[in-house]
């Protein structure tokens, strides 16, 4: 087939040429032996939708509203505070594990537990008067259940041990950071002590196992 | 030199390849500038004289896999930089069924970052940037049909078209060449100006290809009066067929051409190794221009960009920031958000197309026999409506035209331009719609 008047030779089954739109004639091509290199038929997809957008356009709502009503009934907005700190939470416990992929369960484990740890804080300073309650036994009490998560994690995903060893990682040295801060506080520190010791110690049998890959990935994440 | 020379020249030496590689230089900015629309990847593929056999295909990427370790790699986010991981997972070959250039799966996955393609007689990959630039996929493209030829039962010697994968890798295959190239006392990058940009609607997750195809032999009769080489004659045209699309325009238009590193340099690395150079013209602001005045404009323009000397100005203002420490030590999550700004705002506006030329394939006759054409496609830059790729294999070049939009003003400019010519120009499209 050929476009006269783009002169151009086109695909046997051409009807139209795709340049101009003209119709496309039969006649010899111009360029002998060449055959046409089909593509395939392909449903042309719209964008996902953007889940994290609906979500916060709904966060956005709910807040306004729980504002709204707060100010309205009891003239100011603590409770709505709550509502709205506890929005987050609520994303990372219960929507955005929909989306997890079990490559990154230990990232999310931790995005979880500094979402909650932020409510914790919040929740304490302005409920119970002071932080204390959060460093003594919130947060670290979390330290040691997605410790104990990551570490059951293990024997179910062998392939990410070395993913995991690092997540235990970052959970050992945060309690380790609480349990100072407990410290200097004066307040007790056995539960920061629990959570660092399971974290550090399950990592240790990790890189006791595996160091040589451990070390390799830490030089990856740390390349600059 | 003598230690680049050292590097070049020495034997394997019990090299085994890394787990993990850093980004080189100039792929630091593909995770960066990455968006839902813009994939940075680009596909190359063979159009062979017999439909592809599947089963074949897949053996032939697991043969190939041990030999190229920096191509079965993973993108991976680290404090600083993104890095890539190696994967022992070579499940990469897929039928075609989405757009061309379709985007990569990064990060959360345990697959390579490319897909090897079949459909039909195409046999082809698509290729997350950050891997590998032209030149080397090019390679690993031509290994993977040669190794799938010997699979089909056809003897394919081997005469350095491509690579060996009986040899173990080389450890000058996976270097980062770019800091050996930097020299600080190299002059400093000059200002340029924006370019025009050509603006069209585009459709979002759409994309199409329009392919020409032309005998060598009639290019270079064309380019011989002219006394240009065949990508500033492409180059010429595409200015002009931008030119015609608005001939109010008065601002400068100017075209991205990309070139391998390698024959410049020497070296021989499997990584990025390309780097760009803007050439344009202004169109006078009284008057039309005419295409011999875009010739002389671009005359030599693209040899000029190609020197040595003018290449270590670019080295050496992205080296140079890619060391500063302000930006080596700033966290990755706050780099990468900077970067896509700075890449969308300003980094794409230098150029209104961009215009890719691989040369001509060299390939055994064993092997050519059973190939019909070559074909390459650019992803695009985001801010791009259409980009501009060509690839010639034995005595046919293939230019194909790639983008967003469902016009085709500007290859249609393009391609009669070189029917009137003289040129025998054969057209072929992946939007279906617009041939049925």
């Amino acid at each position: 087939m050929r476009c006269e008047k783009c002169k151009v030779d086109l695909g046997e089954e051409y009807k139209r040429c795709p340049l101009c739109a003209s119709p496309a004639e039969r006649s010899e091509p111009v360029i002998k032996g060449q055959r046409t290199a089909e593509y395939p038929d392909v449903v042309y997809k719209k964008n996902p939708p953007w889940y994290f957008g609906i979500y916060t356009a709904a966060a956005l709502a709910l807040s306004a509203i729980a504002v709204a009503a707060d100010c309205a009934v009891n003239k100011n907005i603590s409770n709505a505070a709550w509502v709205v700190l506890s929005l987050p939470c609520l994303w990372a416990l219960v929507f955005r594990p929909i989306f997890i992929k079990k490559l990154y369960f230990g990232s999310y484990i931790i995005r979880d537990i500094i979402c909650l740890s932020l409510i914790m804080l919040w929740y304490s300073k302005s409920r119970l008067g002071y932080f204390g309650p959060a460093i003594r036994f919130g947060i670290p009490l979390l330290h040691l259940a997605a410790a104990l998560v990551i570490v059951a994690g293990i024997f179910a995903f062998p392939k990410r041990r070395v993913n995991a060893a690092e997540h235990l990682m970052v959970l050992g040295s945060s309690s380790f950071l609480l349990l100072i801060i407990n410290m200097a506080n004066g307040y007790g520190t056995h539960w920061c002590a629990a959570a660092a010791a399971v974290c550090f110690s399950a990592a240790a049998v990790l890189a006791r196992v595996m160091s040589k890959e451990i070390c390799d990935k830490l030089a990856a994440r740390f390349n600059v | 030199m003598a230690d680049l020379t050292a590097l070049r020249g020495r034997a394997n030496g019990g090299y085994v390849a890394p787990r993990w590689f850093r980004l080189d230089n100039a792929a630091t900015i593909y995770p960066a500038a990455r968006t839902r629309t813009y994939a940075c990847t680009f596909r190359m593929a063979f159009v062979m004289k017999d439909e592809v056999d599947a089963d074949i295909l897949r053996q032939a990427v697991d043969d190939i896999a041990p030999r190229f370790p920096s191509f079965f790699v993973q993108l991976r986010p680290g404090l600083f930089w993104y890095f890539l991981e190696r994967v022992s997972d070579t499940r990469a070959v897929v039928e075609e069924s989405e757009y061309p250039c379709h985007r990569v799966t990064l990060v959360e996955t345990d697959k390579p970052a490319f897909r090897v393609i079949y459909y039909k007689r195409r046999l082809g990959i698509e290729m997350f940037h950050s891997i590998a630039d032209g030149g080397a996929a090019l390679l690993f493209l031509k290994t993977l049909v040669s190794r799938y030829l010997v699979l089909k039962g056809h003897v394919i010697p081997n005469s350095g078209d491509f690579i060996d994968i009986g040899e173990k890798p080389k450890r000058y295959e996976h270097k980062d060449v770019f800091p050996k190239l930097y020299k600080k006392d190299a002059p400093p990058l000059q200002k340029e100006e924006s370019s025009y940009q050509y603006k069209v609607k585009t459709i979002p997750n759409y994309f199409q290809a329009v392919h020409g195809i032309i005998p060598v032999k009639d290019i270079k009769e064309c380019c011989k009066p002219l006394g240009l080489t065949i990508t500033e004659y492409f180059a010429a045209v595409l200015l002009y067929s931008i030119y015609l699309d608005n001939p109010e325009n008065k601002k400068v238009i100017k075209l991205s051409v990309p070139m391998s590193l390698r024959p410049i340099f020497g070296f021989k690395t499997l990584r990025n190794f390309s780097l760009f150079t803007n050439i344009g013209f202004t169109p006078p602001k009284n008057g039309v221009s005419t295409f011999e005045e875009i010739v002389e404009s671009i005359r030599g323009k693209i040899k000029e960009g190609a020197s040595a000397e003018a290449l270590l100005a670019p080295i050496k203002r992205n080296v140079g920031s890619a060391g500063n420490p302000a930006v080596r030590f700033l966290p990755n999550v706050i780099k990468r958000p900077l970067l896509k700004t700075a890449y969308h705002l300003v980094g794409q506006r230098k150029f209104a197309c961009c215009m890719s030329n691989l040369g001509i394939c060299s390939m055994p006759p064993e092997m050519s026999e059973h190939i019909d054409r070559i074909e390459v496609l650019l992803g695009g830059a985001p801010h791009e409506t259409l980009a501009c790729a060509i690839g010639g294999f034995g005595d046919t070049l293939t230019i194909t035209f790639t983008g967003s939009s469902k016009k085709f003003d500007i290859p249609r400019n393009f391609f009669t331009f070189l029917t009137s010519s003289g040129i025998r120009v054969r057209v072929e499209t992946s939007n279906k719609e617009a041939c049925s």
